[in-house]
């Protein structure tokens, strides 16, 4: 590369105009590379084992609840490992604005579908004890300052209990913003009221590996037909994903939020190589006058653009990828957050190209200009 | 190459679109120049000397006539094709130098080289040849900006030797220099066309400038044609 | 002294290409910013335009939203018995007990779509006058019929006229359409109560909707349900009740459109800044002879300022140019509230635009700022030189 010296030269001709091209690129690549990585950590949520598990719903609304029994149903159905239910409570802390996650289980069966949540030993052996036992994500022991010993209650919106609960343990885990608290204790304190007994929200159960998931779900639906909870089973991805499409489109509105940020990073970068061809018109005449091919001006030119574009696409590359990496910055929303290879490789790509369009139109002006007129302004 | 000319233009004329008006420049040209010979062109402004030049170092083309260099045809040839016959046989200088700023005087000197398949190494030695020759050994890692109008041209006519071309173009090299730059300047072309057998081809405003060269051309007009008087008295001093 | 804006017109009309792509550049992320504004202010529109004064929503106590609510056969047979609830001219008490389901529905887009069934009467219909048929006609009570929002029609497969949609135990037919201008029922499909809660083995009501004559005697029946321990229940005037509603839904969303639109606004700005310089050191020797004749260093500071405002403020008028088709544009989000799909427009009033135009002027000046210092900044001969 002899022409390297003379590229990186030029590059440096105008340090404050190509500093800010290659942030503005920077700040444009860390925007497309961070949205496409948040969606697809809502796309492809961060479980070893979720593809292989599986989970029954009620096929017509999440609201409506599935017979108890359906889970012995199930855990007797040929192909399935470990079965367990889950229960949405749906209760705040103190104030309606202190939403989140809190889930009803059966605490013997539990740890058999999700050995992700981890529980120290101790602790785990402490909330079994305590039929008003609970155990929180550490997350979101850390937002509300919830120690292990704690007494919290909960204001139940769905049914009419206000849980009291002992703080047994906090867990370690992909998603740690969940409260977890015993079933029969719900099933106890609203034994008489209408509708409620017998019912879980949802079932999720183990399958030996990929090749089952397909067979099994259907097996599940098939065996609930035509009874009055008739199931929707799907992979936990899938159904992580239709809760997350409640909000909207995403895939469309990330879409088109790329293109806005691949459209304004053009913009920017290709004024800024706009200015730099307006300077540089006579040199490059001189360097045609010279005997340089036409091509090769061009190639000068648009490899300035390129690099510039380059070096802020790796930094806008790199930046999400160290600050992401095996850390929750937002647990709520990105559970483990980590940049995908081919999402990295998108990012860089596109800046190269943002690179290569905005400088390619100057270049092409630089070339096509006739020589004679161009020197005869220098 | 003494037989076939280096340069030879018939019937050449150049005409420029202004708006919708054709300005005529070049009426009819007839030039030939052979091997080593050292002809200054001059002529009043807006005459068409830079237009002559232009045209036949092929950065131009003509609106009618015939165009050969160094054995070419200009006229058929692509754009490309014309680079790369620049490259071999035009060493361009300019009046404002047109040095690349941002590149030392040696990397500027070097520049034509890049387009040939020559070493690195080889490079170079050529590079310091050149700036020998010229005198500028002791600041070939000046930039532009740190040398002297004179220097700076010096460093112009090295890059313009570098690669030994046929034809050496100099477009009023003097025209922005004080008389001692100019003297030098000028004593460098005559040397260059002496010593080493340069076909030069010379543009200049200034007769003391034309005395250098061995054929004097006149362009008025459109056309070539003999010294005038005043301009032949002044150029013989 | 001021620099003439002539002077700042020639320069931009000297370089329009420049000051084309950098007001573009600002363009873009005003649209980013005020389609993310406009989305809570759609939202907000329908929840906050939902709802008559003289209504009372009643619902389990405990309870903010019909979706957790529970109201027994009994207390809703009471409720109709109450002097405090208006009667129609037949001598009948005007209110509803309704019942709502959340079932899953195919969109026209291809996602699933969680849609909001209504089961209600004709004292719904009467109590929501706003809601017109538009198409069809209302469902027949007893019969798996529905009748349902044109823009839900429009949204969702199987639910035009005369379509069918599988939930609970029937085939629904859809028999007519309705409009609600705009407020929360276009996000509905009404069913008979009866039947919708016979398919879907409820036993209770989700609310009854009751009518008052007037704010005190609302207070009273508020008052008298509160009291009442055996009943158990909460009244909420029919606003409030959805004004709570409106913290929530679509805020994931304002606030990605916020992150974006802020970065992309520091990228245009950092293209404004190139222009800007450019422009300054192109007019060094002009800054230098207006300082020479006796502008003082803060109008060129100043000229400058106004340069690059003027350009972002073009930009942000193409942003709010572009945002416009949007305008009316029906999307939906979930209601986190209720879990079912809230049907909204996009709203741009002018206050909105105004917000916009703020933030490309903010991006003009940031943008400008530090090329309008350098240009005032430089010694008058240092300019001279600088050519
Ligand atoms: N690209 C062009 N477009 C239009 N007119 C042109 C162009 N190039 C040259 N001309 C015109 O052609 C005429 C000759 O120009 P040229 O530069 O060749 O003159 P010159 O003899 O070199 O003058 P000077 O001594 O001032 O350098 C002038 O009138 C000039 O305005
Ligand atoms: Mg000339």
């Amino acid at each position: 590369m002899k022409y390297l010296p003379l590229i990186l030269r030029n590059l440096l001709r105008n340090k404050r105009r190509s500093g800010l091209t290659a942030f503005a690129i920077f700040v444009s690549t860390f925007l497309v590379v961070a949205l496409q990585t948040a969606l697809y950590q809502f796309e492809n949520p961060p479980s070893e084992q979720s593809r292989f598990r599986l989970v029954a719903r009620h096929a017509t609304s999440l609201q409506n609840p599935l017979p108890e029994a359906h889970v012995d149903k199930i855990r007797n159905l040929p192909g399935i490992l470990k079965t367990t239910p889950l229960t949405w409570f749906g209760a705040y802390w103190k104030d309606e604005d202190n939403w989140f996650a809190n889930f009803e289980i059966e605490s013997d069966t539990f740890w058999d579908v999700f050995p992700e949540v981890r529980l120290p030993e101790e602790e785990r052996r402490a909330f079994l004890a305590d039929p008003q036992g609970c155990f929180v994500g550490r997350d979101l022991a850390a937002k509300f300052d919830w120690k292990v010993g704690d007494r919290i209650v909960l204001t139940g919106q769905i049914y009419p209990l206000n849980p009291e609960l002992n703080v047994r343990g906090i867990y370690d885990g992909p998603d740690s913003t969940w409260l977890l608290f015993h079933r029969k204790y719900v099933e106890e304190a609203l034994k008489t009221s209408a509708g409620r007994p017998g019912r879980v929200g949802t079932i999720w159960f183990l399958v030996a590996g990929p090749e089952d998931v397909a067979p099994v779900s259907a097996r599940v639906d098939a065996a609930f037909r035509n009874s009055n909870g008739e199931t929707k089973t799907e992979t936990e991805k899938a159904f992580q994903l239709s809760f997350v499409e409640m909000m909207g489109d995403l895939r469309a509105i990330v879409r088109n939020i790329v293109a806005a940020v691949a459209l304004t990073m053009l913009l920017v970068a290709g004024n800024a190589m706009a200015m730099a061809a307006r300077e540089r018109a006579a040199e490059a005449a001189v360097l045609r006058a010279l005997g340089f091919p036409p091509a090769r001006v061009g190639f000068l030119f648009l490899s300035e653009a390129v690099l510039v574009a380059g070096i802020g696409g790796l930094l806008g590359t790199l930046l999400p990828v160290l600050l992401f990496f095996n850390s929750s910055p937002e647990p709520i929303m990105f559970p483990t957050f980590r940049v995908p290879t081919g999402i990295a490789a998108s990012g860089i790509l596109l800046a190269l190209l943002v690179g290569a369009l905005a400088g390619g139109l100057p270049a092409w002006g630089l070339v096509r200009r006739p020589i004679a007129q161009a020197l005869r302004r220098a | 190459m003494g037989t076939s000319p280096v340069v030879s233009l018939r019937h050449v004329t150049k005409s420029f679109r202004r708006d919708t008006l054709e300005v005529p420049v070049l009426r009819g040209i007839d030039l030939e120049t052979s091997g080593g010979d050292f002809v200054a062109l001059m002529g009043p402004s807006g005459s068409g000397k830079s237009t002559v030049l232009n045209l036949i170092a092929g950065i131009d083309r003509p609106t009618s006539g015939d165009i050969r260099v160094a054995g070419s045809d200009l006229a058929s040839m692509s754009e490309t094709d014309l680079a790369a016959f620049r490259s071999r046989h035009i060493g361009f200088i300019f009046q404002m130098y047109n040095l690349i700023p941002v590149l030392t005087a040696e990397e500027n000197v070097a520049l034509p080289l890049l387009l040939t398949p020559l070493s690195g190494k080889e490079r170079r030695e050529h590079v310091r040849t050149a700036l020998g020759v010229v005198g500028l050994t002791d600041r070939a890692k000046h930039f532009p900006r740190q040398l002297s109008g004179g220097q700076e041209q010096r460093a112009a006519i090295a890059r313009a030797i570098v690669t030994d071309p046929t034809l050496l173009l100099a477009d009023e090299p003097t025209g922005d220099l004080d008389a001692t730059s100019a003297t030098e300047i000028l004593e460098l072309l005559r040397r260059l066309n002496a010593e080493y057998g340069k076909t030069i081809l010379l543009v200049t405003h200034d007769p003391r400038a034309a005395g250098y060269a061995r054929t004097r051309r006149f362009l008025d007009k459109g056309v070539l044609g003999e010294m005038p008087a005043s301009y032949a008295a002044s150029a013989s001093r | 002294m001021r620099i003439p804006l002539a002077y700042n017109l020639r320069h931009l009309r000297a370089r329009p290409a420049a000051a084309a792509m950098t007001a573009l550049g600002i363009a873009l992320p005003t649209t980013t910013l005020l389609l993310a504004l406009a989305l809570p202010e759609g939202l907000n529109r329908v929840l906050q335009g939902t709802g008559d004064p003289d209504n009372l929503v009643v619902l389990r106590k405990g309870s903010t939203t019909e979706t957790n609510s529970a109201v027994d056969r009994d207390p809703a047979r009471l409720i109709a018995t109450l002097p405090e609830v208006v009667k129609d001219p037949e001598e009948r008490p005007l209110l509803a007990p309704e019942t709502i389901v959340i079932v899953f529905a195919p969109r026209r887009n291809g996602l699933q779509g969680n849609l909001l069934v209504r089961g209600t009467g004709e004292g719904g219909r009467a109590l929501r006058s706003y809601v017109r048929l538009v198409e069809g006609r209302w469902f027949t009570p007893g019969l798996p019929e529905l009748t349902v929002s044109r823009r839900i029609a429009e949204r969702y497969q199987n639910l035009g006229l005369g379509e069918r949609i599988h939930f609970g135990k029937h085939d629904w037919t859809v028999v007519g359409l309705f409009d609600a201008q705009g407020k929360a029922p276009d996000s509905e499909a009404w069913a008979d109560v009866d039947l919708l809660m016979s398919d879907f083995l409820r036993t209770t009501y989700s609310s009854v909707l009751v009518r008052t004559p007037s704010p005190d005697v609302q207070a009273r029946l508020q008052e008298r349900l509160d009291q009442d321990k055996r009943l158990s229940l909460v009244g909420f005037p029919e606003p409030e009740y959805y004004r709570r509603q409106t913290q929530g839904p679509g805020l994931p969303l304002l606030f990605i459109g916020m992150f974006v639109s802020v970065l992309l606004g520091v990228g245009a700005a950092v293209g404004a800044t190139n222009t800007m310089y450019a422009a300054v050191a192109q007019r060094t020797r002009e800054i230098a002879v207006l300082r020479s004749i006796g502008f003082r260093r803060r109008s060129v500071l100043a000229s400058f300022l106004i340069e690059s405002l003027g350009v972002a403020l073009l930009g942000g008028m193409l942003g709010c140019l572009l945002a416009l088709p949007f305008h009316g544009a029906v999307t939906s989000t979930v209601n986190w509230k209720t879990f079912g799909d809230l049907a909204f427009q996009f709203r741009l009033t002018p206050a909105l635009l105004a917000k916009g135009l703020g933030f490309a002027a903010a991006v003009g000046l940031f943008g400008g700022f530090l090329p309008a210092r350098l240009a005032a900044s430089r010694s008058i001969a240092a300019s001279m030189r600088a050519i």
